[in-house]
């Protein structure tokens, strides 16, 4: 074959975008690719044409294990912190119920923990208090930073502290001191959704050390505003109801800083 | 629709991807993977299959972020090639596509793209294309649609359409062959 005739270029490169060359014939094109930028170039031009037809698939999202498996490859072993990713959840009203009654219950009880001092702990940094006057969106307009212990509810000791920034749109979790959690298992942390009976999630924290959880500005605000958080045991990848399928383990609440 | 998906939006998420920002990944992953995961679960059947598949795709796009390049195509074509290349990988690879064959029910999809009234809420893009496969024969845009969004083979179509294998390679390279001209007049 004669692979610079521009018209067998062309139909090639139409059919390997459409997948419709056979296997070997594939393989072929795809080692000419390699050396012939033009011909990338051309496919890249076909695949541009034709990536619109998935637009004809109505959504579909994926198990939310797809994405634990994603991030527990790529990058659970670096240094960086544990990702999350803030994915729509239905509401499981049982849950919820549940869930709440044992977070009502230990409310009082954080109200009183979270007079714990957290700076006495080497391990975290002392928080900025930013007393600028804020003006602006509303990201702007609601106080620099808060934070939260979450302390265990049986044994009332810290367990994490959340550091709130809600300009630079992240919530901070410290350990304060590792917490035990079987190996199928892992935490994840929620936010009680201010005059409301729904929590809603902001994913999932380490057992150990530190990790940075992103929060977009309704997520924002509903921290500003709300009273509580709450920390549940939940398999590897977070609830697969999208609510706590257990009563709080860890509560907390806010703290203007 | 795919409106929601902003080019220059995706074409940032990549570059800071590119970069080593793990949260941008995240995000690329959770605005993209509903059309992605679409397109796999048509191509591959078996659902513990296609999240195996998706999950291996964007391990291969966050590895080979870097050659994205605007300049040479769009983020949703590229990510769109990298899906469908692996899904139609895994496929090729099952001795017996007869199962996967008859579960594909294509005319809804065709109905769209030969309906202008139902194109409001495409994009810009899909209506291009959807304009360029009105004219072509039904028969060719029916093949068309089959290999794409199902990752149909030739003798696929074939024994779905129930038309000789030599007929179908005469549609398809027909097919592509006018719609590629529609899109670059």
């Amino acid at each position: 074959m004669n692979y610079h005739d521009p018209i067998l270029r062309e139909k090639l490169a139409n059919e390997y975008v459409l997948g419709t060359l056979r296997h070997g014939a594939g393989r072929r094109f795809e080692r000419l690719m390699q050396d012939d930028q033009s011909l990338r170039d051309l496919v890249s031009e076909i695949a541009s044409q034709y990536a619109p037809m998935i637009e004809l698939l109505p959504p579909s999202k994926p198990d939310h294990q797809v994405w634990a498996r994603i991030e527990q490859q790529l990058f659970t072993r670096s240094t960086e912190p544990t990702l999350t990713l803030a994915i729509d959840r239905d509401i499981s009203n049982d849950w919820q119920n549940a869930f709440f009654k044992t977070w009502a219950a230990l409310a009082s009880i954080a109200l009183i923990v979270v007079a714990w001092q957290p700076w006495s702990n080497p391990l975290i940094e002392p928080l900025v208090v930013n007393t600028e006057e804020s003006t602006g969106s509303f990201i702007e307009s609601i106080p620099r930073s808060y934070a939260a212990v979450l302390n265990s509810a049986e044994t009332q000791q810290a367990a994490w502290l959340l550091t709130i920034s809600p300009q630079a749109k992240n919530v901070t979790v410290n350990s304060i001191q590792p917490q035990q959690i079987e190996t199928d298992r892992t935490f994840e942390l929620w936010v009680k959704v201010p005059q409301s009976e729904s929590v809603q999630s902001m994913g999932l924290i380490p057992s150990n050390g530190k990790s940075v959880l992103e929060i977009d500005n309704q997520l924002a605000k509903i921290i500003a505003d709300s009273e509580f958080f709450g920390v549940s045991i939940e398999p590897l990848g977070g609830s697969p109801t999208g609510q706590p399928t257990t009563t709080p383990s860890y509560i907390g609440n806010l703290i203007q800083i | 629709m795919i409106n929601s998906l902003d080019t220059i939006e995706l074409s940032e998420l990549l570059a800071s991807s590119a970069s080593g920002d793990q949260n941008a990944f995240a995000k690329l992953y959770k605005i993209t993977s509903p059309y992605l995961n679409a397109l796999v679960v048509r191509v591959v059947t078996e659902p513990a299959v296609a999240q195996e598949v998706l999950q291996e795709a964007y391990i291969q796009i966050w590895q080979q972020v870097n050659r994205f390049d605007p300049a040479r195509g769009a983020p949703m074509a590229w990510l769109t090639n990298i899906v469908r290349s692996r899904a139609l990988d895994r496929v090729r690879h099952e001795k017996s596509q007869h199962s996967r064959v008859e579960k594909v029910s294509v005319e809804p999809m065709l109905s769209v793209i030969e309906d202008d009234s139902q194109h409001a809420r495409f994009s810009s893009e899909f209506k291009k294309l959807a304009h360029c496969l009105q004219p072509i024969s039904t028969e060719q845009r029916r093949s068309i649609v089959l290999a794409f969004c199902y990752g149909l083979s030739h003798s696929e179509i074939s024994d779905k359409v129930n038309a000789p294998i030599g007929t179908v390679k005469s549609w398809v390279r027909r097919g592509l062959n006018n719609v590629r001209k529609c899109m670059k007049s």
